[in-house]
């Protein structure tokens, strides 16, 4: 083992050393274990960066669980996902900043946020269908006790409704991602690859890709999470959806790269009912908190979209999107708490007024371009379809942004909020520079892959 | 030496019984001299693991033979004990289990003499059990578990209990009887020995079909093992009123599958091959149906039986399966079982303890039962941090291009199994009640003698989770020499 195998190895299990490690009493918000784990991991990210993209080199870790059996734990670090744990690690680092203080349940909610971040990146990496789905599994457990421990008495029932469904959506997205494994990689120890298809493979990712993703009308307790939940807790969820989406459109392009037309327009027609949705409740939410998980959920129908809409082997929309979606959930919760008082504060809301509408060289633009030229090879009802929902899109962003940054009603949070506001000046500032790194992530990855 | 270790370790504990009988030696020096043989049969049994299958190069395909002939030809067969790496596994989990409950029901054993020479005698009859290497031998050792399991259940007798411990009886009576018509008419010696009483006067003799010693076996196996459709009894364990006397009940399963594993396809190899796609259905939906149950359980007592009736139904699929892959998920599942469903019974016994369970927002005040609970969730969801995740897909495994039906029973099981587990993660939203809020007997972490018997053997399967092949891996070369050894193939 060399010493980038090394380094990738101690970045995989730092969050899971971290959460073994007792918190001081003492320790503060903004340096906890989470926290310098979280940073650790980074600089060992920036490290493994030279080798990953500019040599191109793939990292690879093994572990082998049972001989004479295919359940090796096989986990490869490539460009393709380096960009996304790059951009997942930070925004991270904002969700443990943002996690609820020591006391009431705080330092479980810390430890748990380290193991959801640990299973987030051993799921991005994992390249073999047991341990993918076991990581999902186990993932289920983790947010189930996140939930519980984060809610407040007066929404333990809707909090104890959540994380059932969390619980039992990650159960069966595991249990699928194993069967789909079995089913269509026995012939290659189960590591995923290019091989011979079957109905019941094709059924079983279809059905995985249409559970990743928290499609509205049946996403209801997505919407609720980011209303209820304190603003660390939610952006971890929504950084793990996202990998969880990452993960299944990739697969795409490795297991089904010439995938009928009637399956993408079912995922298509899926991907369009849901933007359409997000976008509705986007308008009808009567309250700032309400509106936060519209965008996240419209971006996570694009997902759908950009697989409907694909040619090549590699969704590079859906990358975009999976890749905006965390920072942007984390840039939305950290504004919705704020009120633009400060020179700092004004600046990064006219940066993330312009981030969300999509200018040139934004991810936005690039999702949304990338769409768009398919919609224009596909014929003029797909290219309606798509110009009205950009149309509609712009319009959704001009009203969040008016409700959010204009509105004389009082900023409204979750759990934390009166804690957070009192940090507004510094989340401006790291989210000016999530901005500008999600960017810079992006147009990286626009050339690279 | 290492069969002597096996053999003074499987009888060691009789040694307590005479103790207990005898009478000078009572409560806690009792007490002590019980644990110190049980602790001591572990270590026999961790020395035969160790040294018999690990150690100086030796194959896991092998076994280790004990040096005493416990009966001999022309009466039977050389019989005597013999541990093959997964029974041998299988001792030491149910040592394991003992020396638990004598922590848990340390109050118990301390002033019911009857208690420890029960739990003695009954492990003593389970490692011979799983030592036998005949089934004669066997018959003997379950009959010999009777009477220990019947005063286990009878000194928690209460309203309508005594009942259940006449249909323990009479079932297991009917189970012995059974095994021992099957074994007296179609295992060797016996079979020639006996045929001769069906001999008719020209010579002819009347052949009794295998289908009929098959069924018999399969009857004292399922009534043995307590598992679906003949689980009714099996039940009974779980309504005691002091759920630790359930703990070393709960290894009862045991018996009956080891009774299919060493003498089923060994006696019937082609009644067995006949029968078992029949079997595998029937306990598929034994899966689904108690997957079911689990889910529509209403008590945490409930929910581990039938959690218990799942795993059998699983371990009886994959033996069914007769597939190497199945009979290795099978043998993990059966340890996973042996040790699992006796750490919930505990976990569960000390839940019953406190006055009321212990409230999400109170949990960083009391880690080890915070602890202990979430390894209990862990286990019960077949997570992939238990080996029980490892057998459940290996005997899933298995059935996929070799019985594609009874797949979508297992398959609509698993999510019945996720919704029900929910409701085994016992911590309850809300405020702790204020009666159980500190001050004598309010709620409290687990006690010194609570820690010895949960904590090791939680984090033992623990580490077995995270390391799976340091146990399956020996056990499916095991697997793999006996199955090959039956002329059976993958």
């Amino acid at each position: 083992m060399n010493i980038l195998q090394s380094s990738l190895l101690v970045y995989l299990l730092l969050p899971f050393v971290a959460a073994l490690f007792p918190q001081g009493a003492s320790a503060g918000t903004w340096v906890s274990k989470g926290t310098l784990a979280t940073g650790f991991r980074v600089l060992l990210l920036l490290f493994l960066g030279r080798a990953v993209v500019l040599l191109s080199t793939e990292l690879s870790v093994k572990a082998v669980l049972l001989n004479g059996y295919p359940l090796d734990v096989l986990l490869t670090l490539d460009s393709h996902r380096y960009g996304f744990l790059l951009t997942a690690e930070f925004c991270f680092l904002l969700a443990h900043w943002m996690a609820p203080a020591s006391g009431n349940n705080g330092g479980m909610i810390r430890v748990l946020v380290s193991f959801a971040q640990g299973f987030c990146s051993l799921l991005v990496l994992s390249n073999n269908a047991v341990a993918t789905g076991a990581f999902l599994l186990l993932t289920g457990t983790v947010f189930f006790y996140l939930v519980r421990f984060s809610i407040s008495s007066a929404d333990d029932e809707a909090g104890a409704a959540i994380s059932t469904r969390l619980h039992v959506l990650f159960y069966l997205l595991g249990l699928i991602m194993i069967a789909w494994g079995i089913a269509k990689f026995s012939g290659t120890g189960l590591v995923f690859g290019r091989n011979a298809g079957s109905f019941l493979g094709l059924a079983l990712w279809l059905a995985l890709l249409v559970l990743a993703i928290p499609l509205p009308p049946w996403s209801r307790w997505f919407a609720r999470s980011m209303e209820i939940l304190p603003e660390g807790v939610s952006l971890t969820l929504v950084i793990f959806l996202s990998s969880v989406a990452l993960k299944v459109t990739s697969l795409f392009g490795v297991a089904y790269p010439e995938l009928g037309w009637k399956q993408k327009f079912f995922l298509y027609c899926l991907g369009i009912l849901g933007c359409c949705l997000s976008l509705g409740g986007l308008f009808a939410a009567e309250t700032r908190r309400r509106m936060l998980a519209c965008v996240p959920s419209f971006f996570f129908s694009i997902v759908l979209v950009s697989v409907g809409v694909s040619k090549s082997a590699l969704v590079l929309s859906a990358y975009f999107a999976c890749l905006f979606i965390p920072v942007f959930t984390g840039l939305i919760l950290a504004a919705s708490v704020m009120s633009a008082r400060s020179r700092l504060q004004k600046m990064f809301l006219g940066f993330l007024f312009v981030l969300v509408l999509g200018l040139p060289g934004t991810p936005v633009y690039q999702i949304f371009s990338g769409i768009g030229a398919r919609s224009l090879d596909l014929g003029i009802g797909y290219s309606v379809v798509f110009g009205l929902l950009w149309f509609f899109y712009f319009n959704a962003n001009v009203h969040m942004c008016r409700r959010i940054f204009m509105d004389q009603e009082a900023p409204e949070g979750g759990a934390d909020a009166v804690r957070l506001e009192g940090a507004a000046g510094i989340f401006a500032g790291y989210g000016i520079f999530l901005m500008v790194l999600v960017t810079v992530v992006a147009q990286i990855a626009g050339r690279m892959l | 030496m290492i069969g002597l270790a096996g053999l003074f370790g499987t009888f060691l504990p009789m040694l307590v019984t005479a103790c207990s009988a005898w009478g000078p030696v009572r409560g806690r020096k009792l007490w002590t001299l019980s644990l110190a043989a049980h602790l001591t049969a572990w270590c026999c049994f961790a020395l035969v693991l160790v040294l018999g299958f690990f150690g100086n190069g030796k194959s896991s395909a092998g076994a280790v033979l004990s040096p005493m002939i416990l009966a001999q030809s022309p009466w039977s067969d050389e019989t005597s004990l013999l541990w093959t790496f997964p029974f041998a596994a299988l001792c030491l989990a149910a040592c394991s289990v003992t020396v638990s409950f004598h922590f848990i029901a340390r109050g118990v054993l301390e002033v019911s003499r009857a208690s420890v020479a029960g739990l003695a005698a009954y492990l003593t009859c389970i490692l011979g059990a799983l030592g036998s290497n005949h089934p004669l031998l066997f018959s003997i050792f379950l009959a010999g578990s009777l009477l220990p399991r019947l005063i286990f259940m009878g000194m928690d007798v209460r309203d309508g209990r005594i009942e259940a411990v006449k249909e323990t009886a009479f079932l297991s009576i009917v189970a012995l009887l059974s095994l021992l018509i099957s074994v007296l008419a179609f295992a060797s010696p016996f079979r020639d020995t006996l045929g001769t009483w069906f001999m008719m006067e020209r010579g002819d003799r009347i052949v009794l079909p295998g289908s009929i010693g098959i069924s018999l076996l399969l009857l004292s196996a399922a009534i043995s093992a307590g598992i679906f459709p003949f689980h009714g009894n099996a039940r009974r364990i779980f309504q005691m009123r002091r759920m630790e006397r359930a703990v070393p009940l709960a290894l009862q399963p045991i018996f009956g599958f080891v009774l299919l594993f060493k003498f089923g396809p060994a006696s019937f190899p082609k009644e067995f091959h006949d029968f078992s796609p029949l079997l595998l259905g029937l306990f598929s939906v034994g899966i689904a149906y108690s997957a079911l149950c689990f889910l529509g359980a209403r008590s945490a007592r409930d929910r581990v039986f039938w959690l218990q009736q799942v795993v059998s139904s699983f371990v009886a699929v994959g033996f069914f399966s007769l597939t190497i892959k199945g009979w290795h998920g099978a043998q993990v599942l059966l340890f996973f079982q042996s040790v699992a469903i006796p750490f919930l019974l505990l976990v569960l016994a000390c839940h019953e303890r406190r006055p009321s369970m212990l409230p999400l927002k109170e949990v960083a005040r009391y880690p080890a039962f915070a602890l202990s609970t979430a390894l209990a969730t862990l286990f019960a969801l077949f997570l992939p941090l238990s080996i029980g995740f490892y057998g459940v897909l290996l005997v899933t495994w298995s059935l996929v291009g070799l019985q594609q039906w009874p797949l979508p029973f297992l398959i609509l099981s698993m999510p019945l199994i996720a919704f029900a587990g929910v409701r085994i993660m016992y911590f309850r939203l809300g405020d702790l009640h204020p009666s159980a809020d500190s001050g004598n007997g309010g709620f409290r972490d687990l006690q010194r003698d609570e820690i010895f018997a949960i904590l090791p053997i939680g984090l033992t399967l623990l580490v077995l989770g995270l390391v799976p092949r340091l146990l399956m891996g020996p056990m499916g070369i095991s697997v793999a020499a006996t199955m090959r050894a039956l002329g059976f193939k993958d």
